[in-house]
């Protein structure tokens, strides 16, 4: 299992359109990928939860990754978090 | 013909019910004998009761067909919006998708079906409420918006579930009744092969009727006592040739109908009508069909249709099922009709998106005050020259080798309009010989005469123009002001009115002058009383729904064309649209013997 902390770095945080690149690439893989913000937990693959996050630029979530794939899994989301999700930050 | 608004209960068991008629409108011909079904579109979408626990399992169904149907219409939403339509719509279907598939969601919903008993709707409500109000109370307001997209989906999936209920109340032998609905309602509905429909309010000349017409269905408007009257289950028969709805009908009146329907069978599948139309004085009038469903190509040989006056394309694909704009499937469509339409030709209107017609993916701004007086036909098409224009104009050049198409614009105001279109069908002709795709850039074009200003200056436009086709419902609407789906004003919308036909022979003369074809192919050229009128103010070539063409053309057999002529100067001086109205309807009487007039 691996636990990181991920930040938020695109201005418009965490909506629509991150939320779904952030699913699609969480789905290709088969391990097991949640996102805590505080006491909350959600599925990363889950578009409505990822939503529901309402993780504005600067917010500060844990990634949890637990599977064969993991080492793959995280790489990947962590890579679209730092890139800020491919807008503008 | 008929008159059985018999007293009550003089006939027929207690349980059947009193006979009773509706009056209404009919605004697509036929008759249906069948059972009410009543479409109440205010009833409160989501069922708050427990479902039974044996319901359990029809309940998941419903749930996810509804799902299924959901993703079905955004797949259809995403092949009509254009490749470059902006990102942003892009994304936010993308991201519908994505909920409609989004595991923890739909589980979410089963078990709250499954072990709270909770209708569909109702737990889908409750599951995306609660994600909702998690998004509201986000500090940042950008992310507080988002929650608008949760609704969107929600009001999806409610409406997809709302429509599996009522598709599971229609059958072969429904007839619609609703307050109102809209020609998108109609077209969902009708592939539970409905017999015919009744609305409350609405006008004759509604995009309902255009809809009904090209399936073939009856269709009664303005039935306003039909909410109150009729039960779903209850015995009716639709009349759409005299407007009205039989509530209860006694056995004989039954059968009357019946007979009547098959006659009606038997006379439209008869061997076509090759002889040359023309007036007892021999005037040879052209009869075209209007037509916007691939299904409606087979009318046009039993109808006798001399080509296809009018090709909307606005349904054509969007009832296709994927409905697509490709350019390939635009080509086989094209040619498919003008295969069809024979030696005589068709006339492709351009997409007339825009007035009541939303397009989610081309409609991203904000809701338009006035879509009639704005973004709608030839302007919506110029502002998307390589999404929608250049597509279509390519699809008709290379569809016109396989027989004379001709191209028609909608909504045109402005000369200049007509002459871009030109640039871009010669950019366009020259692109397809130059990548060597095989085509025919003789293309006619022509505009519809729908606002006042291009009546106005049509002697202008000659110049630009091959043809002109007046679309009077719209011409009407524009000159009149008058809404025709606003029930308070409907009414008042007749394209017999005096300023209306003013308009129409300034066109006729402009035309005339310039040799330059004239065809009228509004409501008003189906209108057996109208069909004089139009012949005395020179028309010589009318388009209408295929089903109107024997009574048209018996009428213009009728008919004298030099005793037209004095009905067409009264008509003209007419202070109002109702005396243009009776003077009609005596010329016809005085002029037509009755034989020839109804059938």
């Amino acid at each position: 299992m691996i636990e990181r902390e991920v930040t938020i770095r695109n201005r418009a945080g965490l909506h629509t359109r991150p939320a779904s690149k952030l699913v699609k690439t969480a789905s290709q893989f088969d391990a097991e990928i949640f996102l805590r913000r505080d006491n909350y937990e959600i599925n990363g693959k889950s578009v409505i939860g990822v939503m529901t996050l309402a993780a504005e630029q600067g917010a500060t979530l844990t990634l949890v990754v637990d599977g064969e794939d993991e080492d793959a899994a995280a790489a990947a989301i962590t890579e679209l978090f730092e890139d800020g999700f491919g807008e503008e930050m | 013909m008929e008159n059985h608004s018999s007293p009550a209960g003089t006939d027929g068991p207690e349980s059947s019910g009193a006979e009773c008629v509706i009056e209404g409108t009919g605004a697509a011909p036929g008759i249906a004998v069948g059972t009410a079904y009543c479409y109440d579109a205010s009833a409160p979408t989501v069922r708050r009761n427990a479902i039974p626990p044996d319901a359990v399992e029809a309940e998941l169904e419903l749930f996810a067909n509804a799902v299924q149907r959901a993703e079905q219409e955004l797949a259809t939403i995403r092949t009509l919006t254009p490749e470059a339509a902006e990102a942003d719509a892009e994304a936010l279907i993308e991201a519908q998708a994505l909920m409609l598939r989004d595991d923890e969601f739909l589980r979410a919903v089963r078990q709250r079906i499954r072990e709270r008993h909770e209708s569909a709707g109702a737990a889908v409500q409750a599951v995306l409420r609660a994600h909702r109000e998690r998004l509201e109370t986000s500090a940042d307001a950008y992310l507080r918006d988002r929650a608008g997209e949760l609704i969107d989906v929600e009001k999806r999936l409610l409406r997809a579930l709302r429509h599996g209920e009522v598709a599971a109340g229609i059958d072969s032998h429904s007839v619609l009744i609703a307050a109102s609905l809209t020609a998108t309602d109609l077209l969902r509905f009708s592939r539970y092969n409905l017999l015919g429909c009744v609305t409350a309010h609405g006008g004759p000349t509604s995009h309902l009727a255009v809809v009904a017409k090209a399936l073939n269905m009856p269709l009664l408007v303005g039935a306003a006592d039909a909410l109150t009257a009729v039960s779903s289950g209850d015995p009716v028969i639709l009349d759409g040739d005299s407007g009205r709805l039989i509530v209860h009908p006694h056995s004989e009146v039954r059968q009357q109908y019946r007979r009547r329907r098959s006659e009606q069978e038997a006379s439209t599948v008869k061997v076509p009508d090759q002889e040359p139309v023309t007036t007892t004085d021999g005037r040879s009038i052209t009869l075209r069909a209007n037509i916007g469903l691939e299904k409606e190509l087979e009318l046009l040989s039993p109808y006798g249709a001399d080509g296809v006056g009018l090709l909307r394309t606005e349904l054509f694909f969007l009832a296709q099922g994927g409905g697509t704009l490709a350019e390939e499937r635009q080509v086989g469509a094209y040619r498919a009709v003008v295969e069809a339409a024979g030696a005589a030709g068709a006339t492709v209107r351009l997409l007339d998106l825009g007035g009541d017609d939303r397009l989610p993916r081309l409609h991203t701004g904000p809701r338009e005050d006035n879509p009639y007086l704005g973004w709608r036909g030839i302007r919506m098409l110029l502002d998307r020259p390589d999404e929608l224009l250049r597509p279509q104009l390519r699809a008709v050049l290379r569809a016109n080798r396989h027989g004379p198409l001709r191209v028609l614009l909608p909504m045109v105001t402005d000369l200049y309009e007509v002459d871009r279109v030109r640039a871009l069908l010669a950019e366009e002709a020259e692109r397809l010989s130059a990548e060597g795709v095989p085509h025919d850039p003789d293309l006619p074009v022509g505009i519809m005469v729908e606002v006042p200003a291009a009546a106005l200056q049509a002697h202008a436009f000659t110049d630009h123009v091959d043809f002109f086709s007046v679309g009077t419902n719209d011409l009407t609407q524009y000159t009149l002001a008058v809404d025709r789906g606003n029930d308070r004003v409907a009414a008042r919308h007749s394209a017999l009115h005096p300023a209306v036909l003013g308009l129409l022979v300034r066109v006729v003369k402009a035309g005339r002058r310039a040799d330059c074809p004239v065809e009228v192919c509004g409501e008003i050229a189906g209108d057996v009383q109208a069909v004089p009128v139009l012949l005395g103010l020179g028309v010589e070539t009318l388009s209408v729904a295929p089903q109107y063409l024997p009574a048209v053309r018996r009428i213009v057999r009728a008919v004298s064309y030099k005793e037209t002529k004095p009905l067409a100067r009264t008509v003209l001086e007419a202070p109002d649209a109702e005396t243009t109205r009776r003077r009609a309807r005596e010329w016809l009487e005085t002029h037509v013997s009755a034989s020839a007039a109804h059938e």
